[in-house]
This record gives structure tokens, sequence and C-alpha cells, in this order.
């Protein structure tokens, strides 16, 4: 390692894993700068799912749109992930380190046009660029990414940055250029962006968590989730992304402010029915079925999930449930298309409607058809 | 250093071909993750050289391990050997073995045909012991433990000792066996709705041994280990 990178990672932004128990997946960060430490609530959701959504909203809103959309979901992204260290002003002189934790912190996720940056802070232009970048590499567009960068340096500089993407011709190399003076397309609204009071509600005491499911560790030491030479985990050759869990869902709640949310739904429901159709290929057994799904949600940090059934709706009480500020659209339609597959049926729920029931929360999936 | 192979292939290679020869080798991991079957293998393997292998089985009945041989497709080949002389099969219950204890390892050390043994479960053992306090069965059965070894070290004799263990370690203690065996084989299991079943050797001595585990599957074929 780098040793430049080792030193920003360990002194200036350390993380740490420090939780990794079934259904709850908790890293802290400590930042050197304002000496705060904060917690976050880490989930793993598919690469692929990704993917997906990006080609099913090309085709339904055609690229234009889809490029809008996606770059200010990435800048929202880049935004939200800085506010979790409490920093609102960087001063000039330290503006490296942001940026080094910035690029540690994405390129270990996947985010390969992070590896290497040149700047020029007068100027206001930043310069990315690397290869074989999460999700991109499989839409070949860069939209999200360039809105990720953009929020980055507009959160760091207190200015407002623009990004343009490059690809090489081989669609593999990338360059993604940031730059104050291009032209405003989208500035983020930092009170929704901003981090609720409630969100400790993502970590329960540690006595309080009793389960018979499996957490991320126990899949990975049982090679059920797998890890590459980059650190990068895979489920069945489906690439897992680490994010913190708002991340998630700041995304379906760009697509239903948008007027998209039952683009979102769909896509992901029909994501969830084909992974289940793959993984559950030669297993009849319903009930091995449903152990699985709930410990592969458990493993990724989303809760501890409980399905029943209530006269022609499925009920799923949560146990630790994840909480964001922007709902859980993405979490409610990924259940969704279990539901659909297991039940054999047409299901779905209402988007802004969770029971609380004591320390536990449930969502009525309700039959259609 | 000569090996003797388990007869499963894929894990032979794990370790450089076998057990070294003349080695006391521990298998261990929660129930049905495969220990008898694996020690099956073990002496079948033997058989097919012309080597003598005893099971020492302490825990359950005859009929039982019948079942289990007669469920896999090596069953009839098995029984073949057993008729030949090269595999015996020992079954004690609880009051017999509580009797002989170390008189079964006297046996097998006196009998030189003997190349293979298993002891299924070596933990069956120290229930026999009857003791005051914990304390003094702790003594007991290290005592126990250490004066087996002396019997079971022979350099014509390799050895397989299944040791029962649970979530927490070995069923009762772990006691020195760690340390006293010369390669320890992990099995575990992990039930997530389709069973995900990994084996991995912890220890061997004089051996430079695989250091991932590996998955492995339980068929008809007996244990089937992933490439």
């Amino acid at each position: 390692m780098d040793i430049k990178k080792h030193f920003f990672k360990k002194f200036v932004f350390p993380k740490i894993l420090v939780l990794d128990k079934p259904g709850l997946i908790i890293s802290r960060n400590f930042n050197n700068l304002n000496k705060e430490a904060h917690n976050m609530r880490i989930v793993y959701s598919f690469e692929d799912f990704y993917v997906n959504l990006y080609f099913d909203t090309l085709k339904k809103l055609g690229e234009e749109k889809t490029n809008e959309l996606w770059y200010k979901m990435g800048k929202d992204l880049g935004i939200r992930y800085f506010l979790f260290n409490g920093l609102v002003d960087f001063p000039f002189f330290k503006i490296n380190l942001p940026l080094k934790y910035f690029q540690g912190m994405f390129t270990m996720i996947g985010m390969g046009f992070c590896k290497n940056l040149n700047y020029d802070i007068k100027k206001g232009n930043y310069v990315f660029w690397g290869n074989n970048n999460i999700i991109s590499r499989k839409t070949q567009n860069l939209s999200y990414i360039e809105g990720i960068m953009a929020g980055v340096i507009s959160f760091i500089t207190n200015e407002n940055f623009e990004a343009r993407g490059f690809y090489d011709e081989f669609l593999d190399e990338g360059k993604i250029i940031v730059n104050k003076n291009f032209p405003k397309k989208y500035v983020p609204d930092l009170e929704f962006l901003k981090v609720n009071p409630k969100y400790r509600i993502n970590f329960p005491p540690e006595n309080k968590i009793h389960s018979t499911l499996y957490s991320f560790s126990d899949l990975l030491k049982f090679k059920i989730i797998q890890v590459d030479e980059e650190k990068k985990f895979y489920f069945r050759k489906h690439s897992l992304l680490p994010t913190e869990i708002s991340l998630v869902e700041i995304i379906s709640k760009n697509y239903f402010d948008g007027g998209e949310g039952e683009l979102f739904r769909k896509s992901t429901i029909n994501f969830v029915s084909e992974l289940c159709k793959e993984v559950f290929k030669g297993l009849e057994d319903k009930n091995k079925k449903m152990k699985f799904f709930r410990n592969i949600i458990s493993a990724l940090g989303f809760g501890e999930i409980y399905f029943r059934r209530k006269e022609k709706n499925i009920v799923v009480d949560f146990l630790n449930p994840i909480f964001t500020e922007f709902g859980l659209y993405f979490l409610k339609s990924f259940i969704n298309g279990f539901v659909n597959y297991f039940y054999e049926g047409n299901y779905s729920f209402d988007f802004d409607k969770i029971y609380s029931l004591g320390n536990k929360e449930y969502f009525v999936y309700e039959k259609i058809s | 250093m000569k090996r003797e192979g388990i007869g499963i292939k894929e894990i032979d290679e794990m370790m450089e071909g076998g057990f070294p020869k003349g080695s006391v080798v521990g298998i261990s991991g929660p129930p049905g993750v495969g220990k008898s079957i694996f020690a099956l293998h073990f002496l079948l393997a033997g058989a097919r050289k012309g080597q003598k292998g005893v099971y020492v089985c302490l825990e359950e009945p005859r009929k039982n391990i019948d079942n289990m041989i007669k469920g896999f497709s090596f069953g009839e080949e098995f029984y073949d050997f057993e008729k030949k002389g090269l595999i015996v099969i020992r079954c004690f219950n609880y009051s017999e073995y509580e009797k002989i204890n170390l008189e079964i390892l006297e046996k097998v050390y006196e009998d030189k045909k003997i190349q293979r043994l298993v002891v299924d479960s070596f933990n069956c053992f120290f229930d026999s012991l009857e003791c005051n306090s914990e304390e003094h069965f702790n003594t007991n059965v290290r005592k126990l433990i250490n004066s087996s070894f002396q019997y079971l070290r022979e350099d014509n004799l390799n050895v397989l000792l299944v040791l029962e263990n649970h979530e927490s370690g070995l069923m009762n203690f772990d006691y020195n066996i760690p340390y006293l065996v010369d390669g320890l084989i992990k099995l575990n299991y992990l039930d997530i709705g389709i069973i995900e079943r990994r084996i991995f050797i912890p220890k061997m001595r004089w051996t430079s041994q695989y250091k991932e585990s590996k998955g492995y599957e339980i068929t008809k074929k007996g244990i089937e280990v992933e490439e």
C-alpha cells in the first residue's frame, strides 16, 4: 500500500468495522480534522441491480433524461457521504486531506476512476482518471460518477462544481473533469441530505441482537460470499457494493420524487425475481428457499426479517430494521421481488406506510393478482 | 516423507499426498458433517493397498454403521474387504468399553499387521472415567490421553481420531489433543437453507498443507470435494 494512502486512512479518517452481526453491519469513521467519530450502518447491494435500473430507465426515459437523473443522484450521494463526517468548511490548505480520503474510500469499493487525481485549486479544475469503475464498466455511462465527483468537490470547496466524463475508445479507461466554470446543472439541497438525529435507530444495543441467522462474515467464511484479490465481494458471481444505508435509498427517493417510483419498483422486483430464479434453480423445498433469502438479507446488513400470511396479504416483520430519512423504497421493493416469486402472485405495498410494534417494524404486501 | 492417502484425491492434494506415514490425525466437526464417512474413505483407501485397517466404534451400534456403509456406492467393496479381513469393524457399547478402555488400543498396538486405525469417537474414552470432582476428572482425562498416545504412536500405524465438537470447541474440553496430534482436519457446515460444507486443515506436521478451506458435498460416492 502507498504509504501516503496508509497514513491518510489510518490517521486522518481511520475507518473501523465495529460490528458485523446478523442483520447489522456498522463501521466507524474517526475524523482527525475535527476529532469526531461517526458510526455508519453499512449494507451490501448488488452491482447488477444498479446496472439493470440504469438500462430500464434508459429504455423508458431516453438517454438525456436518464443521464440527468443519474447525475443528480450521484451529486446527492457524494455530498451525503461527506456529511457523515460532520465537516462543513475545510481549510483551504488542508483540502488534500478529504480528497485523499475520498479517493481511498471510493477506490476501495470499486470506483476505479478515483484512482488518480490531478488538480489545480486556483483554477478550480480537478481531473480524475482510472478504469474498471463499478456500474459504469457495465453501463458504459459515467453520469452517476460524474455527479459523485462534482458533489464531493463542491462539498469540500464550498463552491458549486460540475463534471464531465470521457471514456476512451475502448470504453475501459475513463476520465472525469470537475470544474467550477462548467455550466450549472444541479445544486443539491443540503437540508434534504443532512443526517437526521433519528439515524441512531440504526445502532441497536448489542445485547438486543439475538439471531439464528448469519452475518456477512459467516457467509464469507463459508465462501457463500467470496472476496477477490482486490477485496471486492461477490455472491454467485454478482459483485456486491458496500455502501452507507442511505445511499441506495437516496437513489430510490430521486426516482419517486421525479415521478418514476413505479419504474424503480418494477426494475427492483424484476431484478430480485430473476436473481431468485437463478439462485434457487434445482431447489424445490420452499422452507429452504425462505431460509436462504432471510439469511442473505441478514448477511447483507438489512436487518432480520420474518414472513407471515395475513389473509390474502403477506406481512414482513423486521427486527433491527434500517432507518433512512429517504424512506425504505429500495428495501420494500427488493423484498417485494421475493414475495412475488415465493408466493407466486403479484403483490404491492404502500410506499409511505411502515407499521411499528415495539422495537419491531413490519411492512404489508397486499395481493393484487 | 512417506504419505498415506485417504482416498479422496482433492483432500490428499491438500496435504502433499496424504497423512505423513505413522501419524496420528484428529478430525473434528459438529454432527452431520461427515466425520465417520471420512473415516470409511480412510480405511477403504488402505484396504485397496492391502493394508489392514480397524474401525473402533464407541458410539454407534453395528446396525447403524452398516446402514451408513450401505448408503454409499463403495459399500459392496467395503464389505468385500471386511470378508477378506482387511477391514475390521468393532463396535462397543458404553458398558463394554467402560471395562476394557485402553485394552482396545493395547490390542491394536500388539497386532503389527494393522496399518490403519480409526477411533470413532475418541471423546467417548473420557466418558468412561469415574471421578470425584471436575479437577480430578480433568487430570484423569489428560493422563488417559497421554497413555492412549503411547499406543497410537507406531511407525507403521496411521491413526485417525474422530473428535466430536460443538460451537465452542471439542465436546467436553479440548484438553491437549490439538497439541498431541500430528494433524488436525476440521469439517464444518453452514445451513442457510442450502447446506454449505467446508474442510480446512489447520495443522499437519511435516507438511505444507493447503491454507484455504475447500467446499465439499456428501453424495452417493461419499465425500466429494470441489476442485
